[in-house]
């Protein structure tokens, strides 16, 4: 094997490790892998705007 | 101490008068689920303290939402001292119609007109004796935000708290009148509080009214069967749903004088006269549908100009008596002519984005070649993780395409328009015309399509939505119409290959429906919501913030090609290229030939294949098509990652299997010909294994996401549906197209099917009517 094709295995295999993992770590937090949790984080962005701007006299 | 309530429609300011009224530091917005469940807190800044509860947000007090029935029954149950109708001044004519059904209880209201900070900046003023006169009760304007006058609100509601009222409807002067008064009589005599308020609701048929009282039932009957309205019927929701807004109309809205009708008359405004064509009762469908037809010629057809179907070739025809195509040979094939017509513009931007991302395969090829790179890893890198990645990549220009239309449509106001014309179509399906906005985006990709039916409120019709949005075919499924299609047309010498990619298409739609139908009356029962909609003017959306949308769609779309598909496509390779005894099975230019023509037959991937090749049997490509059959298993396999796979499984394993001259990157009809005669497939089988793949599982993309849309438990019968469905409908097109007597034979079960669910239906109505 050349040093080429050891590089090109060992990041396939990273990168089905990461990926696995990326998918079980959000599995464990119980977080969404859909677009809900981009969603949320902007959404709270924009409260944390929103209160800012119409502060409490 | 007394008890107050805060009711009113969502962003009307509710939940800001509740934090200025107790000193609340609650949240303030319109993300779902920020007010859901009722919360309390008292008023000290008066001579008397009082308990405040805010409700849900709530448009009606019919029974349609958990928060509207949250709200009716607070009012009805606990029996506030008051209650304190918010009222958006800005929207008046909507926000009064909650009031009507307000004033028809027995409670104190007082009404607080909100945000007339924003009246006054507009130039508009509300006369508000005018609407305390017409409404009976206090009126007071507020600015919640400013804190404006919320001392002279709460005096006032707390004077009004002590008196008794009785409940006054809008509908007095309508032809209901004598109803209403028989029924409330009855429920007077049963000694049922707020009399009135029940008496018009059971009238509406409302649902818990009706199973509450179903002895009054009786009398709302009687009095439907000599009753007809010219424009609803006997629908008595709708026509008292109309009445009060001919009265809001009619009595409250002259209170407010708007800048613009000051010493003028009143004009149709633009939206109004654009509104007069797009929305006409028999010309508002068929402009849809043109639309629609034009902004998919716009961005998938290959013949801008409809040249080649009257016959002209651009450029006239080469040496070999073959039509033009620019820069044919190249990566960038067909950029601008191609095969002698006009591309469109979607066809271009993305034969051009096709064309660099050959060319980035190409110098990755090269540079792997340079680097002395192994077979494998060449054939990894370049036939399975960069061809896999980038036959997705590929339809990205056409997706985003589709997708900034929609959005454009959706941002003038358009969309909102179309959604009320198709409601009337869909709720007889059981379907509100919201569905339909994600359904039609289904023809671009099933991911966004998917999302999008958070537009959706009721449960059982977003998951009902969401199980039907892969029928109608993504731009995904292309290869597989365009391959399959053109095989047969060239065997069958049949010249309109495109009628048959557009039957599939309307296949497609078709079993959607009976799908849709079928749940809505067997698994999915349940009645449809209202469909209430504020329709905005007219106008050009910003581009900056379709700019935004699309980026952010974007975004996402590559995150899911970087993640769920670069896994599956790795993990196909591997199956796709190791045998059972870990032997490397190289491409197409190495298995080709004596010895690797067999190898091909001993992979994982084919092995499982074969495995489960005779499942496909009643489908038509499954063991009858010999030693050849499990191809077709294999790519419908594959398929389930991209369906692109499909074709280029197809192309690859044509190659290997003998086919010769075979362009792996290319639309894969010679490859699907070459497997359709090889294998003695019929024309039935094949049609039958376009509807297959266009009807199963969609991609791992479509299922991750319909996965993060659904409640906990519900993918698993999602999936199972949408298997059985393509197992169903292929096997009927393979039968019935094989031998027509089958024809009977399904006729007579769907027919008893048809039957059955009829029975078990009303077996269960009657079985609720005695509980």
């Amino acid at each position: 094997m050349n040093a080429i094709d050891i590089v090109i295995l060992i990041i396939a295999i990273l990168i089905v490790l990461g990926i696995l993992s990326y998918f079980i770590y959000k599995k464990v937090k119980k977080e969404s892998l859909s677009e809900c949790c981009e969603c949320q984080k902007k959404g709270g962005k924009l409260l944390k705007a929103y209160n800012k701007k119409y502060k409490k006299r | 101490m007394i008890r107050f309530a805060l009711a009113g429609n969502p962003n009307s300011g509710k939940t800001t008068l509740f934090n200025s009224l107790t000193g609340s530091t609650a949240h303030v917005g319109n993300w779902p689920g920020v007010t859901v469940d009722k919360r309390e807190g008292t008023y000290k800044k008066g001579e008397e303290k009082v308990d405040i509860v805010d409700l849900p947000g709530i448009y009606s007090l019919s029974p349609y939402t958990p928060e509207e029935v949250i709200s009716r029954n607070y009012i009805l149950d606990e029996k506030p001292d008051c209650v304190i109708n918010i009222v958006d001044a800005t929207n008046l004519e909507r926000n009064l119609y909650l009031t009507t059904q307000l004033l028809e209880m027995d409670v104190p209201i007082v009404v607080a007109l909100n945000m007339m900070d924003m009246v006054e900046k507009n130039g508009d003023k509300i006369n508000e004796k005018e609407l305390e006169k017409e409404l009976g009760i206090p009126v007071v304007k507020i600015s919640a935000l400013k804190e404006e006058n919320l001392d002279v609100l709460m005096k006032r509601a707390i004077e009004f708290s002590k008196t008794k009222r009785e409940g006054k409807s809008v509908l007095e002067g309508t032809n209901l009148k004598h109803l209403i008064n028989d029924v409330k009589i009855a429920f007077i005599g049963k000694e049922v509080d707020n009399p009135l308020f029940h008496a018009i609701k059971i009238i509406e048929n409302d649902e818990i009214e009706t199973k509450n009282h179903p002895d009054l039932v009786k009398i709302v009957d009687d009095f439907k069967k000599s009753f007809k309205d010219d424009t609803f019927g006997d629908d008595f929701e709708a026509f008292v749903a109309d009445a009060r807004y001919k009265y809001i109309t009619e009595h409250y809205s002259k209170s407010l004088v708007r800048k613009q009708n000051k010493g003028e008359s009143k004009r149709l405004t633009l939206s109004d006269r654009i509104d007069r064509v797009l929305t006409n009762k028999w010309a508002g469908i068929p402009i849809f549908i043109v639309i629609l037809i034009l902004l998919f010629h716009l961005i998938f057809s290959e013949d801008f100009l409809l040249l080649n179907t009257f016959g002209v070739n651009v450029g006239g025809l080469n040496a070999e008596g073959e039509p033009l195509t620019l820069f044919a040979g190249t990566s960038f094939e067909g950029l601008f002519v191609n095969g002698g017509a006009i591309s469109s513009p979607g066809f271009m931007i993305t034969t051009a984005f096709q064309g660099f991302l050959d060319w980035i395969n190409g110098l990755i090829g090269t540079g792997l070649e340079a680097a002395h790179a192994a077979g494998w890893a060449q054939s990894f890198i370049c036939d399975g993780v960069i061809g896999g990645l980038f036959a997705i990549f590929g339809f990205l220009p056409q997706i985003l395409l589709l997708f900034l239309a929609f959005s454009f449509l959706e941002d003038t106001g358009y969309m909102a328009r179309v959604a009320f014309i198709l409601d009337r179509i869909f709720r007889r399906l059981g379907i509100s015309g919201r569905a339909f906005m994600p359904m039609i985006m289904g023809f671009g990709c099933s991911v966004p399509a998917i999302i999008n039916t958070r537009t959706l409120t009721e449960e059982k019709e977003r998951i009902s939505t969401i199980r039907v949005i892969p029928f109608f075919s993504c731009g995904a499924k292309l290869p597989i119409l365009t391959a399959v299609a053109g095989g047969l047309a060239i065997i069958l010498n049949f010249p309109y290959p495109d009628l048959i990619t557009v039957s599939m298409y309307l296949l497609g739609m078709v079993v959607a429906i009976i799908c849709l139908v079928l749940m809505r009356n067997t698994t999915m029962r349940g009645d449809v919501a209202p469909f209430i909609m504020e329709l905005p003017a007219y106008h050009m959306p910003q581009f900056k913030s379709l700019m935004i949308h699309l980026w952010d769609k974007t975004k996402h779309f590559v995150k899911k090609a970087f993640t769920i598909i670069l896994f599956s496509t790795i993990i196909i390779w591997l199956l796709q290229h190791l045998t059972w005894d870990w032997r490397f099975v190289g491409d197409w230019e190495e298995s080709a030939g004596e010895a690797g023509d067999t190898l091909i037959g001993q992979t994982i991937l084919s092995s499982i294949g074969k495995f489960v090749q005779p499942i496909f049997t009643p489908l038509g490509f499954g063991s009858q098509l010999g030693s050849m059959g499990w191809v077709f298993a294999v790519a419908a396999v594959t398929g389930l990652v991209a369906k692109e796979n499909c074709i280029t499984t197809i192309s690859v394993l044509a190659l290997s299997l003998g086919a010769t001259g075979i362009d792996v990157n290319g639309d894969g009809i010679d490859a699907m010909q070459f497997l359709i005669q090889s294998s003695g497939m019929d024309v039935a089988a094949g049609i039958s294994f376009i509807a297959f793949n266009m009807l199963t599982i969609p991609c791992f993309a479509a299922v991750a996401t319909a996965k993060g849309e659904l409640k906990k438990g519900t993918l698993k019968w999602t999936l199972l549906f949408w298997i059985a469905t393509s197992y169903i409908v292929s096997s009927l097109i393979y039968t019935v197209g094989t031998w027509w007597w089958t024809t009977f034979i399904w006729i007579a079960v769907i027919a008893l099917a048809i039957v059955a669910i009829y029975l078990i239906n009303k077996y269960r109505d009657m079985k609720v009517l005695k509980v």
